[in-house]
């Protein structure tokens, strides 16, 4: 058994999609974040080539349609365990049904991705709502927060056609993932260029009202945590201003 | 901070407070955009999300409604914002992404044109000085001046009137100072303007919008006797008449104690809220009609299963569906199959025939769907297909946690329903 061992960015992914797509069966793809090795496997480690990214994202979006290559890169996103060879075996299916293959919900290989794309684009779509922002310099926001997927180069569009005349940074702590906005474009990488002020809202008393706002827009004759939990979980409180207590 | 909490605490009876309706993209130097579906940024101890800042601009009202907090004859504690504190509020908020925009209501303060003055003043500054292009969803006051209300409309993205109460009988008991008209007349003129506006829009490019949101409408459910058929009918027509974006339903909390009002030990009705909001979910995406759902003889929802169940309870006639040849239309029919899994039942289908499980992958609520449907001519052999079977069977999968209690004593389902009516 040949397994292509790519690294973890959706470049390096693609890159190994074409290796393995290239060889006799069987073979599979991983990515070095999260695999084991059984035995009698044998371990192929691929170099990202941005080159053959770029080629691969094009022959798929005209191909099979833009569908597909949004399905294959959301469902990365969800980084799952397993998810590299999941997307190896839609892009397989992908070859063949084309434009189709975003529809059939039991194709035991187009399932699991379209599955974790539906997870990915639910959580990009709640944390538009629950990601906060602080505002540390007259002129620059900064939110801290920790999504299950890596949804941060989903969300960051979004803000940057929102607050475009601000500087602002989001903050995926839990893989260190930065978005940062200058005013004009958006970077994501791993780093902040420069030192950041300390993380404090210069106008914390925003922060007190809105705790205040929150508590008073509540009716007490209805209330109903378990409903509340489950529409906000309590995984996300952490960094949502109205959760913490000062 | 008190202001902010007495403003809160007198708008939290308001429910629609969606963001939805208006897809517009972000203006370079100015703050916010809107999107299509809407954005919920927190959900309250209540379960009910919260979107926009949703205050009222002033609780001293001149009004004496009887089942309001902010009546006159209430000895609460009021105040009033600035159009500059509103403003610095909902900037500062919305930077911070607590919100989506800002919802604005008011108390009739002297009178309906004073307190619209004072709203499209703080409106105006948040749109001018501020560059604030977010959503904003005013409340228009009834028997304010048309021109008023024009120019208001012009820089916000959706307006609602709330009709309060659902007849004119209950509306004259219970708030004697709003007259039915007065209510119907800005609803008139909103729609009017829209369908203005847009017209001018087609000739020219850049025209300013009227409402982009559409307009929207809420009633108090149990504050006063009517039932749910009239509820539902009333809903019905309102979007077909005023091409209303939406209608919202708030269970009547009882905050003040009246001879013609439920006594305030009530629990707010909060079944018949859901319930309300299941069948308007037929109306407006399932192509249900009011009459098919209620009639004189059945004019209230069952506590025990949900609207499409006692539709489809009362048309076993058109039952069971086969899923793997009905069109979208049947489908959208069968409880337990919505929206999202009728399409998904028709991709799938196209690459094979469909069982049950299937169903359940496609996103099918197959404790209620299977009662109702074949698959490739095959009933599901553990279930009989009649009417006592089938009612028994679904509240054992009910919504409804004490239902399943009850089940055990309600015999025929007809005579159920009706038992069970609120
Ligand atoms: S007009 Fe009636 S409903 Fe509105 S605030 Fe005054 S008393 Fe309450």
């Amino acid at each position: 058994m040949i397994t292509f061992l790519c690294d973890s960015s959706f470049e390096g992914l693609l890159t190994a999609v074409y290796f393995a797509h290239r060889e006799d069966p069987p073979r599979r793809v991983v990515s070095g974040a999260s695999f084991q090795t059984s035995i009698g496997e044998t371990l192929v480690p691929v170099e990202t080539d941005y080159e053959l990214y770029g080629k691969m994202e094009s022959y798929i979006s005209s191909r099979c349609g833009v569908d597909c290559l949004m399905a294959m890169y959301r469902a990365y996103l969800s980084g799952l365990p397993g998810i590299e060879d999941a997307v190896f075996r839609f892009f397989r299916v992908a070859l063949v049904k084309k434009e189709e293959t975003p529809y059939m919900h039991l194709h035991p290989d187009v399932a699991p991705v379209l599955e974790a794309q539906r997870t990915v684009s639910r959580e990009s779509h709640k944390m538009l709502g629950f990601i906060r922002f602080r505002r540390i310099a007259e002129n620059l926001l900064y939110a801290a927060y920790s999504p299950t997927a890596n949804v941060t180069p989903l969300v960051a569009p979004h803000f940057a056609d929102r607050m475009n005349s601000y500087s602002w940074i989001i903050h995926d702590v839990t893989r260190d993932i930065f978005a940062v906005y200058n005013g004009k474009e958006c970077v994501i990488g791993h780093s902040v260029p420069g030192r950041l002020p300390p993380v404090a809202d210069i106008d914390a008393d925003y922060e007190d009202l809105w705790r205040a706002y929150f508590d008073h827009v509540a009716i007490a004759e209805r209330r109903n945590l378990r409903l509340q939990m489950s529409l906000m979980p309590k995984k996300y409180w952490k960094y949502l201003t109205e959760k913490q207590t000062v | 901070m008190q202001k902010l909490s007495i403003l809160a605490d007198a708008a939290k009876y308001d429910v629609s407070c969606a963001s939805s309706g208006v897809n517009r993209g972000g203006v370079r130097g100015s703050l916010g955009n809107s999107v299509q579906g809407g954005i919920c940024h927190s959900f309250t101890s209540d379960g009910r999300c919260i979107s926009l800042l949703k205050v009222l601009y002033t609780n001293y009202c001149t009004y004496d409604c009887a089942y309001c907090i902010n009546r006159k004859s209430n000895d609460v504690p009021r105040a009033s914002f600035t159009p500059e504190e509103l403003c610095e509020l909902t900037y500062n908020f919305y930077l911070r992404n607590f919100i989506e925009g800002l919802f604005l209501s008011s108390a009739v303060i002297k009178s309906p044109d004073y307190t619209t003055e004072l709203m499209y003043r703080t409106v105006f500054l948040l749109r001018s000085k501020y560059k604030f292009n977010g959503y904003i969803h005013v409340k228009a006051i009834p028997g304010t001046d048309p021109a008023l209300l024009e120019r208001l409309g012009a820089i916000v993205d959706r307006m609602s009137v709330n009709i309060e109460l659902p007849s004119e009988a209950s509306l004259k008991l219970l708030a004697p100072d709003k007259k039915k008209d007065d209510i119907v007349a800005p609803m008139k003129l909103i729609k009017n303007k829209i369908i203005e506006y847009k017209d001018t829009a087609r000739h020219l490019r850049g025209a300013p919008k009227f409402v982009p949101g559409g307009q929207s409408t809420q009633m108090i459910i149990g504050a006063s006797g009517d039932t749910d058929l009239r509820i539902l009918s009333l809903t019905e027509a309102m979007y077909r008449k005023y091409d209303l974006k939406r209608v919202y339903f708030s269970a009547y909390v009882p905050v003040n104690t009246h001879p013609l009002l439920p006594s305030v030990l009530t629990a707010p009705p909060m079944l018949r809220e859901h319930r309300l909001y299941q069948a308007d979910f037929l109306l407006r995406f399932y192509e249900f009609r009011a009459d098919e759902i209620l009639n004189e003889a059945n004019p209230n929802f069952s506590r025990h299963i949900d609207p499409k169940c006692q539709w489809a309870l009362l048309h076993l006639d058109q039952f069971p569906i086969e899923v793997n040849r009905a069109p979208y239309n049947k489908l959208l029919r069968i409880p337990g199959i919505g929206q999202i899994s009728a399409k998904r039942i028709i991709q799938a289908r196209r690459h094979g025939s469909l069982s049950l499980d299937d169903l359940a992958k496609l996103g099918a609520v197959v404790k209620r769907a299977r009662f109702f449907v074949t698959c490739s001519g095959r009933y599901d052999p553990a279930l009989k297909f009649d009417e006592q079977s089938i009612f028994t069977g679904l509240l054992q999968a009910s919504d409804v946690p004490d239902a399943q209690l009850s089940f055990f004593n309600a015999s025929s389902p007809v005579l159920a329903l009706r038992e069970a009516a609120i």
